[in-house]
């Protein structure tokens, strides 16, 4: 199919239905188009009619960003998301990875003359000329992900990823319609943003979007309640926030509750299946390099605790157009139940990153006897019989304590049992003696830390007992709502290696 | 407790969190203060509901913009009580 003739289509059909509620304002798609109309023209007076083009947005909370995503799309060039709030050093760094010589700003928040391309501000800019959609085009958007280099590294996504990632999305949800109300919740820079907004515009549905500068996870609540929202999708890491709440929170217009992004807790999530009597819930799983989700696992919540390992529910099977493999360290494939790197392979997965470091290792492998080529997740994961995914966590975050290969995982659950289900969070350091230990986080603990050793060497090999065991009151966030590492270890540097 | 000894109590906590040189006012709101994030809200929730031995519910704490705010909810709770 060609997407962007698609959605032209669902637009039109749809013309005077609500695309969009922002800032509690609705948008029917009549109005939608009319604004990508405007954007358009502005593009086409600054590019002409050549396509191909990488064009940025900064991604603000209104209308005028996402038409300018679509006028770009429909005028056969590639978005790059920028976010309004990020320092100018990395909105600069990724203009100039990705040569966009222009930028669309609806609010113009940061000063146009630091940023190193053209603004073109839409703010307010619709018009009637009719859309104009261009099929040639190869690639859709650019996100950026940090690189091991220092660096942002550029992912960019072709249009057959992106068509490949909508096709295995919907016929997955055969029962979502042009009735039903999104709840997009994620950054417009992340990936996961796609499937807030991409999926209900080509359904011809409505997306809500979350205002800025609100505490995101109470304005879900919110918005989830007043619109009787239908599908949603956030970050676990939420769901922590809500948790002490639970009680008080009930959605019945509630379908689907899909998560991703972050490790999904069982123990979590089956409490909050109590507020979505009537959803089913999912877990997402993918690397930005496969564009937004590539596996996913579905399940109402009496099935889902055969589901899970070390907590941790299973990121389920593959979409329609991915394959999977689980290879050891020679890129063998291992058998079904035994852990190893999760390898992507089908129409989701990138071509290949924007600029090759050299110290970059190769994303790739190709399989001798078939030649198809695999993008290595990172991840470590295994698959049961039934042909069910389990993360087990970053092959980074792997440690070798005492000769003990030890995944943090294994180590947060054993201390969500002897805990009380505290959230916890397990790291490698390397202590004051000069060797490899592993440090503990656990939210709002108030044990005496050799307690809860000596529960863990009832559950543990010695090698996964934590030397340190810190109690923090709240997990810190990063932008993209999973938990940040760097601020931990900073915040509690004294305590981890004092 | 009047609303001024709610009002001094409150102050005392968000002064705890936010620091010792923040100015609070009933009409303070999170866009006054930088440190005032979704981390530290959960955290001053938590603490006004034990300092004052009260429990919100989520559509209360959804309802909350200002320190006044929290202000009318303990009053409001208080004459509940009474």
């Amino acid at each position: 199919m060609n997407l962007w003739k698609k959605f032209d289509a669902s637009f039109k059909e749809n013309a005077s239905a609500n695309a969009f509620c922002i800032g509690g304002k609705f948008y029917s798609y009549n109005e939608f188009v009319e604004y990508i109309s405007g954007s358009q023209q502005l593009l086409q007076k600054n590019i002409g009619q050549s396509t191909g083009q990488t064009v940025g947005v900064i991604c603000n909370d209104t209308i005028e960003t996402f038409a300018a995503i679509f006028a770009i799309w429909f005028s056969g060039c590639c978005f790059v998301p920028l976010h309004p709030l990020h320092p100018t050093i990395v909105n600069n760094e990724k203009i100039e990875q990705s040569g966009a010589r222009f930028i669309f700003d609806s609010e113009m928040n940061q000063s146009p003359s630091d940023l190193q391309a053209k603004h073109i501000c839409n703010k307010e800019i619709k018009s009637t000329e009719p859309l104009i959609i261009t099929q040639e085009m190869e690639r859709a958007y650019i996100l950026f992900t940090s690189g091991s280099t220092g660096k942002p590294k550029g992912v960019p996504i072709n249009l057959k990823n992106l068509t490949a990632f909508a096709e295995g999305f919907l016929e997955l949800y055969p029962d979502l319609t042009s009735e039903d109300r999104f709840l997009q919740t994620y950054d417009l820079t992340s990936d996961a943003a796609f499937t807030g907004y991409l999926i209900p515009l080509f359904l011809g549905a409505t997306v809500y979007t979350i205002p800025s500068g609100s505490f995101k996870y109470l304005t879900i609540v919110k918005i989830l309640q007043e619109q009787q929202i239908t599908f949603t999708k956030f970050t676990p890491s939420i769901l922590n926030y809500l948790r002490p709440y639970f009680k008080s929170m009930r959605f019945d217009s509630l379908k689907h509750s899909h998560f991703g992004g972050e490790a999904l807790s069982y123990d979590l999530v089956a409490e909050w299946a109590k507020c979505v009597p009537n959803a089913e819930i999912s877990n997402g799983y993918g690397p930005t390099e496969t564009t937004v989700t590539c596996t996913i696992h579905r399940a109402n919540i009496d099935q889902l605790n055969e589901h899970v390992y070390n907590g941790i529910v299973s990121i389920g099977k593959p979409f329609k157009e991915v394959k999977i493999l689980i290879v050891d360290e020679n890129d063998r494939i291992v058998p079904d139940g035994e852990k190893g790197e999760l390898c992507i392979g089908g129409s989701q997965v990138m071509d290949g990153y924007l600029n090759v470091f050299h110290d970059d290792r190769n994303p790739f492998f190709v399989t001798e006897n078939t030649q198809e080529r695999y993008y290595r997740s990172g991840d470590l994961a295994f698959k049961n019989s039934q042909g069910d995914l389990f993360f087990c966590g970053r092959k980074d975050d792997q440690l070798k304590i005492s000769g003990y290969r030890v995944e943090p995982a294994e180590i947060e659950f054993a201390v969500g049992n002897v805990a009380n289900g505290l959230k916890s969070k397990a790291f490698g350091f390397r202590n004051k003696g000069g060797t490899e230990s592993i440090v503990v986080f656990i939210e709002k603990f108030d044990e005496e830390p050799e307690k809860l050793k000596d529960k863990l060497r009832t559950l543990l090999p010695s090698a996964l007992i934590p030397e340190k065991v810190i109690s923090i009151r709240q997990f810190p966030i990063n932008m993209n709502g999973k938990v940040d590492k760097s601020v931990l270890f900073e915040e509690y540097s004294t305590q981890i290696y004092g | 407790m009047s609303r001024q000894q709610i009002f001094d109590g409150i102050e005392a906590i968000a002064k705890k969190i936010f620091g010792d040189g923040t100015i609070i006012t009933e009409e303070t709101t999170s866009a006054d203060i930088e440190k005032w994030d979704s981390m530290n809200h959960v955290i001053l929730i938590a603490t006004i509901e034990k300092e004052f031995v009260v429990t919100f519910d989520i559509m209360e704490i959804i309802g909350i913009t200002k320190f006044g705010d929290f202000v009318d909810l303990i009053e409001k709770k208080q004459d509940q009580c009474k």
